[in-house]
């Protein structure tokens, strides 16, 4: 009796949770303050995964490539014209409706300004917090136009039935914000903090708001009172804008094009392989078994790995987009010829033998083989002997074997274990290649560059291993991005802003349907729609994304981009 | 491939009988002898001609009586004061009967089984009571029934027992907790066992006494929990008598009530080649080839049946119990020690659930006052199953077509069966796929003191509970690796070559993960406890005191890179991407809890009670709740209008009654805001990965319970000595408070997850019907009890945005609409021309139908807009759970025979089809053997039940996979044979000579036979998507024996 007297009962309601650390302990303390920032980092690079990961990466909603995931949802909504507002998402594949985001950075932006903590520590973290939140809202307008702008946290008592701001109030926000804040970040970080963002983090990141910037206002309309589309007069402003940025990093940024190797097509595939490389202006790491990602499970051929595989298949129209290594375009070859593959692409310019994996070249340890089916002497007997579901022939799989003939080679490296979901590879997101690719357009638009613009182009194409182009041009500038950045999420964005993707990704895109010929130990070709029956559609309206029904249900003061009912 | 060990299953039970029969030869007590002048004897007798041992036999109006012996006889003296004395003949679970002496000396009575009788105690929370004198809707079950079901998991055995309380069978692999119950629609129930939150799911039914359901206000006792009622579950005790053993046991076999058929090689390869043609692709599969795999005799073109290779065509299941009560001396004891084994229908065995109870419920009498009872309960639970769970297995057998061999001539090499898949014969077993087991052990042991103040004051006593429980759990996934491969064959030599694959199982890994859980809850409770007659006026008063605390801590870990499958231990993986996780937390409750009641001549009859709760989950300020509750009840039948000229009334009440009850929902201390553990970043090429914090979200520090408040009226009445019964409860509840976050009305650009307030409320509105009959007609007893029950509720507030147009408002409003509702398009059957869809309403929004083609689904334009999208969704259906249930149990008896029937349906709820039920060759690439009924370029028939075939979903419509009538039956029933039983009980001088009491043998049948409008699948199956573990049918073979 005594002992059960003594449970105080008191106790029974004296509980707190076990895992919550309070906003006071949080507020004074440098290491946890630094632990709320490292989450909002984290948070924040989440639209940097839709650029690789999930079944259907970016890249194959655009004319680079199509997923081999037949059913993939993303695919057809993107792809097939259907988009929208109750098919979208608010964080998926293209779309990131990121208020949630936002507000933590506006939180902490709010609440470290009366942390007690040092002055220093204080600005440093501040200038971060606030380059992150200028990174989301530029996530943000390239894909919805103008959102709206909140920078404060709001409370229940605020008005919160918010307007959206313009296009251009959201890339001048990005601009003011940067410029206050590249000043106060440090040139370089020291070893440990080496990824965070310094001071030519936010240059790149001016870099290319502006250039986006720019080109709407150049190539795209303002509608809607100015919710979406940017004033052409501001044309020249942002792409100077640019111009100032990208040059700043070229010229005062330590960072060098990536040279280490001698043979051009190992070079650029070892660029997204070799980890803090001096390319890399800023990245998300990765760390195989702590922090790992699904990549080269997802993108590998499939002979290598089970379940996904094979995810990102390159359409016939972006292999030929790769010029020949003597520098002439890529779209001559003959498909209709009884040839081995191998013939058919050893001409091409080292990036694509470093990006593309096709029917008979060689990965790791064995010969791909890309081919769909085997005949005796010609198509009229190509089903007397199929591979049925036994050989390792591509057609075997029902998932996860390339659906155009090629798959992508292009962050994958021979030496890591292919067999896991888990790889440590990190992701670039912005590079010293893109800033002179940047370099070159926006002084090009600017007029009176065209010496630099030129130069800018062909320091890219001589480190890629292809001869200089003699001309500057927007052809010349679309082509070398297109190739220069493919499959690293950029395609989506460029052919939008230079409002392209309407004929860019419209039609119907082709496979290369290799077949062997056994009688006489060679290969035929097929060249087929890559999507069966299907045409692809991407409409006026789709240069936006729709803002979500629900979204607008909550607040009906929330105008939905044009085009989507 | 491995055999099931028949021998260690027997060496299994031998321990436990062992086991058993150390505990059942505790002391037998010898029964107290009566001393009685002579007067009135004789024996009582059940219906089947057993003596009735220990029935009561009471001089009415007195508290003189006496208990039947072994032989069921008795002997009462009748004192010479008594005038007319009536002689009230009582045994638990027997019709109660009144005989009047009248001069005889001699009665004999036959004592008939009994409903719920009027005169049978039960539940009704912290005491117990005569159902005759309760004032709330109540219901018990008999537990005698549920002991014998023939399922896995009690909750199953519930099923059509209790009007009002609605089951659902949604199948689930041995031992998993899968499975609905829910009073009156209202959601999941409190469960209470022995005073103590706990589930009963698993419990040994042969330890329960009894299951009483609380439904109305008499729930409030349970205060800030009880808002979906409760069940109430009470053990078995000992009484002071001889000891008694009773033993069952029990062997059934179950297999799945229906599981669709996957389509054969010859049939997937037509309708592959079919769904080809509509995505413009070649066809897969050649002639010769279809040829080839419809014969299946050529090695390289198999025809594989996977369903027939992994699952057998019978699970088995054996249950043993052996229990013994008794007492006597002041001691009284019900040991109980019971063994379940549950196999499943994997070929391999390697899915089973076993379960060992064990409960020692003990009461002393201390002193002549003070009675202590110590109860010790426990339960060992392990389930097994292979390296992937039941889930993964699925996937894989979907994925493995039938064209590929399941195993070679060499029975060691593991064939290649798919991209996505591993042969489903060596993964279902354990020594090719390794194992998941899943150890549960609950302990719990109840100190009790009662304390009879009557010396002080009459009808006063004096409680103190203590409970203490731990649950363990303990999983151990130990994954075994093996590689697969492709074959040749070749025909001349009549021989297999095989070439390795590159799909390994767990990718090429050993790998162990394992994981400790613990919760230890402690109770502690005070008691005063008032109970007095006064002339007419009865008078009772319960005053409560208890608290409750718990809390749980759990770690787990991993490792991989083991050599060998040798040693399964953590010590013997490596170190690289070795793993550890864990997690703590608390909780705990205050409560204050009372009662009064008053009946004036048994007649009128009133019930005050609260109780008054406390929970550290919410701010301190609203952390007491409130919960009163009221109840009145008229006996009519007491009313001398009608004892004097209605006799054939035996009772009829009125009863109503008003009660609020609490939920606390799961919200977990969101008074307080911090931040959490949550994310990490590597900033350093030393790929230091350094943890990161976020926040809990906003705090709302005046989030507090939300409440429910039942209103109930009901009437009971029996007549012609129960040859008909009835009761009928009409019901209105209001749930008020709901929490809900505000987030759904408040523009998302706020950007918080904002903390859930108690905003919402919505109401539900029902009734049960049960009514009866029972009769005896010589040597044939019959009993037949029918019942219906229908609920349905609405939301009264919903907070939600303020829709702007009537439109919107329609479509997705809640407020005021029945909580039930799915939206879904419209159809009419499938387009039959290019020309139809041409002019058919743009259904792709914008893509001006393009991949639209004949024998897609015509979804309905109803606005006229020529355009399809959400604004021409309309009510298609209710939900899965149904707003209709009913059953009808038979019990018929003739002599040593008895038969009884329970009929159970359900209707007005809504099945809807998706996933794998309305996509073939979708993620996992199965397909069913149904879909040879789609729509085909052969037969395209516009009314066909399934679309054209595609490869990949039916993707042509923005919204493809959103409900349509097309994939629903809106308004679903079934009536099915749930139960059918035959027993036969020995006749007595049989088994005399052997010293047993009674003994019963008996075959059951579980779930065979049923009328429903639901096709290809169960009926009561909620899982729309087919990996789930059917619902099961049995036959079983039962055996008790009483000694």
């Amino acid at each position: 009796m005594a002992f059960l007297a003594a449970v105080s009962c008191e106790e029974a309601t004296d509980k707190v949770p076990l895992d919550m650390i309070s906003d006071a302990q949080v507020w004074s303390d440098p290491n946890l303050i630094d632990a709320c920032l490292t989450q909002l980092y984290n948070a924040t690079n989440v639209f940097v995964i839709w650029s690789y990961q999930q079944h259907s990466p970016l890249s194959t909603l655009t004319d680079e490539s199509r997923t081999c995931i037949g059913w993939s949802d993303a695919l057809n909504v993107f792809t097939l014209g259907v988009l929208n507002p109750s098919n979208c998402d608010d964080n998926n594949y293209l779309s990131n409706w990121a208020y949630n985001d936002i507000r933590h950075l506006n939180e902490f932006i709010e609440k470290i300004e009366d942390a007690n903590v040092s002055e220093t520590f204080r600005e440093q973290r501040l200038a971060e917090a606030r380059f992150l939140r200028a990174w989301t809202y530029f996530n943000m307008a390239i894909r919805y136009g103008g959102v709206p702008l909140l920078t404060k946290a709001q409370s229940l008592d605020d008005d919160l039935y918010v307007f959206r701001n313009t296009e251009d109030e959201i890339y001048d926000f990005v601009r003011t914000e940067l410029d206050e804040i590249i000043d106060i970040l440090p040139e370089t970080n020291d070893e440990a903090n080496l990824w965070r963002v310094n001071k030519y983090v936010a240059l790149a990141l001016k870099s290319r708001a502006m250039l986006h910037a720019a080109s709407i206002a150049k190539y795209g309309q303002v509608q809607l009172d100015g919710l979406v589309g940017v004033p052409a007069e501001k044309a020249d402003f942002y792409f100077q804008e640019s111009y100032d940025a990208s040059k700043e990093i070229i010229e005062n940024g330590p960072y060098e094009l990536f040279e280490r190797y001698a043979d051009k097509a190992k070079n650029y595939q070892m660029l997204f392989i070799e980890e803090d490389n001096s390319e890399i202006i800023w990245c998300k790491k990765f760390l195989e078994g702590e922090k790992g990602h699904n990549l080269d499970r997802d993108w590998q051929p499939i002979l290598y790995k089970a379940t996904v595989a094979c995810v990102v298949n390159p359409t016939l129209e972006m292999v030929d987009e790769y010029e020949f290594a003597d520098g002439t375009p890529g779209n001559t070859i003959n498909y209709d010829q009884e040839i081995d593959t191998r013939l058919l692409y050893q001409d091409k310019e080292p990036r694509f033998h470093a990006s593309i994996l096709y029917n008979r070249c060689f990965w790791i340890d064995d010969t791909i083989e890309y081919h769909y089916f085997t005949v005796v002497n010609d198509l009229n007997d190509k089903w007397n002997k199929k591979p049925g579901f036994r050989g390792r022939h591509v057609n075997d799989r029902e998932a996860g074997a390339t659906q155009t003939g090629f798959s992508v080679k292009k962050f994958l490296w021979e030496k890591r274990d292919q067999s896991k979901g888990d790889s440590g590879q990190d992701w670039i997101i912005f590079r010293l290649g893109e800033i002179y690719l940047n370099l070159a357009e926006a002084a090009f638009q600017l007029g009176g560059k065209d010496t630099e613009a030129l130069e800018a182009l062909n320091v890219i194409r001589r480190r890629a291993g292809v001869p200089d182009k003699g001309e500057i041009n927007m052809e010349n500038i679309m082509h070398e991005r297109k190739i220069e950045l493919a499959f690293e999420g950029f395609r989506m964005w460029d052919a939008r802003r230079w409002r392209t993707a309407v004929n860019d990704f419209s039609g119907v895109f082709h496979k290369l349907t290799a077949y062997k010929i056994s009688s006489r130990n060679t290969f035929g070709y097929i060249v087929e729609n890559c999507q069966g029956n299907a045409v692809r559609m991407f409409l006026e309206p789709h240069y936006y994304n729709p803002i979500h029904q629900n979204r607008i249900f909550e607040n009906p003061n929330l105008v939905q981009n044009p085009g989507y009912n | 491939m491995k055999k099931q060990t028949l021998s260690k299953r027997m060496s299994d039970l031998f321990i436990l009988l062992l086991l058993i029969a150390a505990l059942g030869a505790g002391k037998v007590l010898a029964m107290e002898e009566f001393q009685q002048p002579k007067s009135v004897q004789g024996q009582i007798i059940d219906g089947t001609g057993e003596p009735v041992i220990g029935a009561t036999v009471v001089i009415k109006g007195t508290t003189t009586g006496t208990i039947t012996d072994l032989n069921g006889n008795y002997s009462i003296n009748i004192p010479p004061s008594i005038m007319n004395p009536v002689l009230v003949f009582s045994f638990v679970g027997m019709q109660t009967q009144e005989v009047a002496v009248a001069g005889q000396s001699v009665i004999n009575i036959v004592m008939e089984e009994d409903l719920i009788g009027l005169d049978e105690v039960v539940a009704i929370g912290y005491a117990s009571e005569k159902q005759v004198n309760t004032t709330g809707a109540l219901s018990a079950v008999r537990t005698e029934e549920l002991v014998r079901k023939p399922v896995g998991s009690l909750n199953h055995a519930l099923t059509g027992k209790i009007p009002g309380l609605i089951v659902i069978d949604k199948g689930g692999i041995p031992g998993s907790t899968v499975g609905d119950y829910q009073i009156r629609r209202l959601g999941s129930p409190l469960v209470i066992v022995d005073g103590m939150e706990q589930s009963f799911v698993y419990m040994d039914p042969n330890e329960i006494a009894s299951i009483t359901v609380l439904k109305d206000a008499s729930a409030a006792v349970y205060g800030a929990r009880a808002g979906n009622g409760v069940l109430l579950i009470t053990t078995k005790r000992g009484k002071e008598q001889k000891a008694r053993f009773n033993v069952s046991m029990s062997h059934t076999l179950s297999e799945p009530t229906y599981f669709p058929e996957l389509a054969d090689a010859a049939t997937y390869a037509i309708l592959r080649n079919e769904a080809n043609i509509t995505n413009g692709l070649e066809p897969r599969f050649t002639e010769e080839e279809i040829q080839k795999y419809r014969e299946g005799t050529d090695p390289m073109y198999p025809n594989t049946d996977f369903w027939d290779e992994t699952f057998r065509k019978y699970a088995p299941m054996s249950d043993f119990n052996m229990n013994t009560s008794g007492g006597g001396n002041g001691v009284r004891y019900f040991f109980s020690a019971g063994y379940k084994d549950q196999g499943s229908t994997l070929r391999s065995g390697d899915i089973n659930f076993k379960r060992l109870s064990i409960r020692s419920n003990v009461d002393v009498d201390l002193t002549k006052r003070l009675k202590g009872s110590f109860d010790l309960s426990g339960r060992f639970e392990n389930r097994m199953e292979p390296g992937l769970s039941y889930s993964k297995i699925m996937q894989n057998f979907y994925s493995s077509l039938p064209m590929y061999p399941t195993r070679y001539p060499d029975e060691s090499i593991i064939p290649y069966t798919g991209l996505n898949a591993y042969d489903p014969v060596y993964v279902t077993d354990d020594e090719y796929s390794g194992y998941n087991s899943a150890k549960f052990k609950m302990f719990r042991g109840t100190l009790g003191l009662n304390y009879d103040m009557n010396d002080f004051v009459k009808g006063l006593s004096a409680d103190f509970k203590f409970d203490y429980r731990i649950n363990d759990n303990f999983n151990k996934s130990f994954i075994k690796t093996f590689n697969t491969y492709y074959y040749d064959y070749d025909y001349d030599t009549e021989t297999y070559t095989y070439t390795e694959s590159p799909i390994k199982f767990n990718e090429g890994k050993i790998t162990l993960d394992e994981y400790y859980g613990r919760n230890w809850d402690w109770m502690l409770n005070y008691k005063l406890h008032y109970q007095r007659v006064f002339n007419v006026h009865r008078v009772g008063a319960m005053l409560l005191y208890e608290a409750i605390s718990g809390r749980n801590d759990n770690f787990g870990a991993y490792r991989e890179g083991f050599i060998s499958t040798a040693i399964d231990q953590m010590f013997a993986g490596a170190d690289l991407n070795k793993d550890n996780r864990g997690s703590a937390s608390e909780d705990g409750r205050e409560s204050v809890v009372g009662r009064f009641n008053y009946a004036y001549r048994d007649k009128y009859l009133a019930e005050f009670l609260f109780r008054y709760d406390a929970s550290p989950k919410f701010a301190p300020e609203n952390r007491w709740g409130f919960f009163p509750g009221v109840s009145l009840g008229w006996r009519i039948s007491e009313e001398s209008f009608i004892k004097n000229s209605a006799t054939f009334i035996d009772n009829l009440k009125l009863r109503l009654s008003y009660g609020q009850t609490g939920l606390e929902g799961n919200v977990r201390f969101n008074y307080l805001s911090g931040y959490q553990m949550q994310g990490d970043y590597i900033f350093s090429p030393s790929q230091e990965v350094l943890p990161g914090i976020g926040t809990t979200g906003m705090a709302n520090p005046d989030a507090t319970w939300a409440t429910s408040t039942m209103y109930n009226a009901g009437l009971e009445g029996s007549f012609w000595d129960q040859k008909l019964f009835f009761e009928v409860n009409g019901f209105y509840n209001l749930k008020e408070d709901i929490l809900a976050t505000r987030a759904a009305a408040i523009p998302n650009t706020f950007g918080a997850g904002l903390p859930e307030e108690n905003l919402n409320s919505k109401d539900t509105r029902g009734f049960e019907l049960e009514v009866g009959h029972q009769s005896r007609i010589g040597d044939l007893f019959i009993q037949v009890v029918g019942n219906v029950s229908w609920a349905r509720s609405k939301w009264v507030h919903y907070e939600e945005p303020a829709y702007a147009t009537d439109e919107e408002a329609y479509r997705y409003k809640k407020t005021g609409r029945w909580t039930d509702l799915t939206f879904g398009y419209l159809t009419d059957g499938l387009f039959e021309s290019q020309e139809e869809i041409d002019n058919w309403a743009d259904i792709t929004n914008g893509a001006d139908n393009a991949n639209i083609m004949p024998g897609d689904i015509k979804f309905l334009d109803m606005n006229g807009d020529s355009i399809i999208n959400w604004q021409d969704q309309r009510i298609i259906g209710s939900n899965n759970v149904p707003q209709t249930v009913f059953s009808l149990d038979l019990n018929l008896r003739y002599k040593g025979f008895e038969l009884s029937a329970l009929i159970t349906g359900a209707a007005n709820y809504s099945k809807y089809y998706s996933g794998q039920m309305i996509v073939p060759f979708g993620t996992d690439l199965r397909c069913y053997k149904f879909f040879e009924n789609s729509w085909t370029t052969e037969n395209p028939d516009p009314n066909a039940p399934y679309p054209r075939l595609r490869n990949g979903t039916q993707n042509s419509h923005p919204n493809w996979d959103y409900p349509s009538d097309f994939w629903t039956i809106g308004k679903a029933y079934y009536v099915r044979l749930k139960n059918i039983e035959l027993a036969y009980n020995l006749k007595k001088e049989w088994i005399k000579p052997l010293n047993i009491d009674a003994m019963r043998a008996y075959v059951q049948l579980y779930n065979y036979g049923m009328i429903t409008n639901v096709r290809d699948i169960d009926p009561e199956n909620t899982v729309t998507a087919a990996k789930y573990y059917p619902q099961m049918r049995s036959i079983s073979f039962g055996l008790d024996v009483k000694f």
